[in-house]
């Protein structure tokens, strides 16, 4: 008994890193990537990259300057923004590249999945991959707060607040657990200088080691097994790996690079946010107007505004679990049915991001 | 300034005659049209003719449509973009022009095409791109200022009311600029480029081929391609790493060690530092007195009114509100949001507060959330004690409404306002 499991899960892990591939040749020598009308998504990943390696470099530029602590943190920021030379612009930098890297993320999700990428021996692939983008979203959530000012400590009282809820939708037995794990982040009753201190742990520390692992992962198995065909008809033309695509990928990161650069340049990511929310955070005071997430949250944070809550946190358990389980549910079905799952999706994501706020103010308007 | 009223009217004179004279000497097509047939080993002729023709065309719309021009420089954005994207246009045309030159002196198919006449006017084309570059470095935001120099100065050309005095002022090198655009002109129907009012369309049209004898050659052929795409690639690499990272370290360099404040900037800073920790010792002592002290006090009972409520810290150290309720005694009311813990607004309209994080409005007297809003928990009704200015407790309210002592709410002015730990240690609040 205790051997055929053993030997299933050997089976399993040899099957998805086989060892005789571990190698120069087969891994970069031998690599080709297939050119069809899909081709520019395999792009898409190499791009998420980019970004997460600009967010590398600024953040740990950020560090020098940042202070976490409740009195300093927003004076520091501020004082990096206002008389560090260049300051300003590796903020912003930072800023709109975590944007970026969230968008291609999506992109790179939502793409895979209309390709069929996931399909055997890749589920490794997709798992590491579903992990990353929660991964990305924890860093993002994680770095709103870091500002101090009164939107980012407000939006996130308002989340953790939401864990308590979900434990009232829960069975008896485990109901505690997401307080529990509230307590376990926030480290005091009210946000304070302990949230403060685990959320700068959190974002500067653990996420980047674990994103760090998981990419390793991710990128080894891509590299293992090479670009999945993308399509039903096998494509005729096949362009190397290394030194083609990989230098065609580069070139992508340099355009990349210029307009992250303009944009950081000219636009202040905070430009979008009225200026008493980028006040510093004041526990006496009342809660201003216009609390809201960042965009990428939106998704399933108007949805929440309009909704009964249980109804959206089932949705969100189902979606994670679907997630996780897409390799095996969609072993058998056509690409033709993924594309069309897939631009259902990308519709959701784009109408709820763009008009969610429009919408909610049209159901929400009369009160 | 003859020079720049007759001058302007000979060159185009003998540019016109010139190159109709030329045309008729010459047998069909020019000789010019048969550089463009020759492929050179790298660069080749007619992509640079685009560069030249942008450049000319950005000239050329500031002086044709100067109101629509004028208009655009008026937005920075768009003086900035036409900017840079006329220096773009200079810098690369420029570098092509150098290329070409060098390539074609040593090429030797070329001998003997190119006339020392056609080299000159190459030269003096070189020149210009120098005296116009320059012109956009050293004097800035010639896009603007031209409107109201050159534009002017070449409408009175056309008017046939020559006036130099628009162009009078202005400095030495953007009137080395005009000149030599005027000698271009005058000297171009004595060379071969002249071929630009010619057209040779035939040329462009013409697909370049090349002939493969075998498969040998081929193969070698694809091969050598594929080794010459992959050096490019990897050169490219080099000089575009080079230049970011040049200007990467530039700003790290900066950003790292060029931190200076004056004086002023820096007691600034210092202020705003001092005063957050101070905000942060405050919320500190808040947190201290609540443990070491069994009354807390909320204001004073003349500071409280029905309709702007008072914000204090309870026990537990949570928002929450006092308003003068309508039976003249204190009303305590908790400030956080029963639905996701925002801290409740202080103004009361219609007898309810607002909560704006998801709109929620509370009843003051009871708590109430209204029928609809996302909260669904009453907001709960804190315990009070008013006391004398010696401290002596007069009345109180516990959370659940038992009332110790009375007094008529008309004498309360002198009173002050308290929460008492026994309340909070009841579970009440």
């Amino acid at each position: 008994m205790l051997n055929t499991i053993i030997r299933a899960v050997s089976g399993f892990v040899l099957e998805r890193f086989p060892p005789e591939k571990l190698n120069y040749h087969s891994m970069i020598e031998k690599k080709e990537v297939p050119v069809h009308r899909m081709h520019w998504a395999y792009y898409m990943g190499g791009l998420a990259l980019f970004f997460f390696i600009i967010q590398v470099v600024t953040g740990l530029l950020l560090i020098f300057y940042y202070q976490p602590t409740v009195s300093d943190a927003h004076a520091s920021v501020q004082f990096l923004t206002e008389h560090v030379p260049n300051g300003a612009l590796i903020r912003n930098m930072h800023a709109w590249s975590a944007s970026c890297m969230i968008l291609l993320v999506l992109l790179h999700l939502l793409t895979s999945f209309a390709m069929k990428a996931f399909g055997k021996p890749r589920e490794v692939t997709w798992l590491a991959g579903v992990l990353l983008l929660f991964v990305t979203f924890v860093f993002g959530f994680s770095g709103y707060l870091l500002p101090w000012n009164q939107i980012a400590v407000n939006a996130t009282k308002v989340v953790l607040q939401s864990l308590d809820l979900v434990g009232n939708l829960l069975p008896k037995a485990i109901a505690h657990f997401p307080t529990m794990l509230r307590m376990a982040i926030q480290g005091e009753p009210s946000v304070g200088q302990m949230t403060l201190s685990r959320f700068y742990v959190i974002h500067v520390l653990i996420l980047p080691i674990a994103l760090a692992a998981l990419l390793a992962v991710h990128l080894l198995s891509v590299q293992l097994h090479g670009m999945s065909p993308g399509v039903d008809q096998p494509a005729k033309k096949q362009e190397k790996f290394f030194p083609f695509f990989i230098l065609k990928d580069l070139a992508v990161w340099a355009i990349a690079f210029l307009l992250l650069y303009i944009v950081a340049r000219s636009l202040p990511f905070d430009a979008f946010v009225s200026y008493p929310l980028t006040r510093p955070y004041n526990a006496l005071g009342s809660t201003p107007d216009g609390i809201k997430p960042e965009w990428y949250f939106f998704f399933v944070y108007y949805p929440l505004e309009m909704l009964p809550f249980w109804v959206i946190a089932l949705a969100m358990m189902m979606l994670v679990l679907a997630l996780f389980m897409v390799p095996w549910m969609f072993q058998k079905t056509p690409r033709r049915w993924l594309h069309i799952l897939a631009s259902v999706g990308a519709c959701y994501l784009i109408i709820s991001t763009v008009f969610g706020e429009t919408i909610y103010h049209l159901l929400k308007g009369g009160k | 300034m003859l020079l720049f009223t007759v001058f302007p009217y000979v060159a185009i004179v003998v540019c016109i005659a010139g190159c109709l004279y030329r045309k008729r000497a010459d047998s069909v097509g020019t000789s010019a049209s048969s550089w463009l047939e020759r492929k050179s080993p790298l660069w080749n002729w007619i992509p640079w003719h685009i560069w030249l023709l942008l450049i000319l065309c950005g000239h050329l719309l500031a002086f044709l449509f100067p109101h629509f021009w004028s208009k655009m420089v008026y937005l920075p954005i768009l003086l900035i973009t036409i900017e840079a994207i006329g220096v773009t246009v200079t810098v690369v045309g420029m570098i092509g022009l150098i290329l070409l030159l060098t390539n074609h002196l040593f090429s030797r198919r070329l001998i003997g095409i190119i006339t020392p006449i056609d080299m000159l006017i190459l030269l003096l084309l070189l020149v210009q791109f120098v005296f116009g570059l320059t012109t956009v470095i050293v004097y800035r935001w010639s896009a603007s200022w031209s409107i109201s120099t050159t534009t002017p100065y070449l409408w009175s050309l056309l008017a046939l009311k020559p006036d130099a005095s628009f162009i009078a002022d202005l400095p030495f090198l953007v009137k080395s600029h005009i000149m030599t655009a005027w000698l271009f002109i005058f000297l171009l129907p004595f060379s071969n480029l002249r071929h630009v009012f010619t057209l040779p369309l035939r040329a462009i049209q013409r697909s370049t081929y090349r002939s493969i004898w075998n498969v040998e050659m081929a193969a070698d052929q694809s091969h050598s391609e594929e080794r010459r795409q992959f050096l490019l690639g990897i050169g490219t690499l080099a000089v575009g790493g080079a230049i970011i990272s040049t200007g990467a370290v530039e700003k790290l360099l900066s950003y790292v060690f060029s931190v200076h404040l004056s004086q002023h900037e820096e007691s600034k800073v210092l202020g705003t530092r001092l005063e957050r920790l101070h905000m942060t010792v405050e919320q500190k002592q808040l947190e201290y007195e609540r443990l070491q002290n069994d009354f807390i006090l909320v204001a004073p009972f003349a500071e409280l009114t029905p309709t702007t409520g008072k914000y204090f810290i309870d026990y537990e150290m949570r928002p929450a509100l006092a308003f003068k309720g309508s039976d003249g005694f204190p009303l305590l009311i908790s400030a956080k949001c029963t639905h996701l813990g925002c801290t409740v607004g202080n103004q009361v309209t219609k007898g309810k507060i607002l909560c704006p994080c998801h709109v929620s409005y509370f009843d003051i007297k009871t708590g109430e959330p209204s029928a609809g809003a996302p909260a669904k928990a009453p907001l709960p009704l804190l315990g009070w004690v008013i006391r004398d200015a010696q401290g002596q407790e007069i009345m109180a309210k516990a959370a659940d409404g038992t009332i110790t002592g009375h007094v008529d709410p008309k004498s309360l002015q002198g009173y002050s306002v308290y929460i008492a730990k026994r309340d909070a240690a009841e579970g009440g609040a």
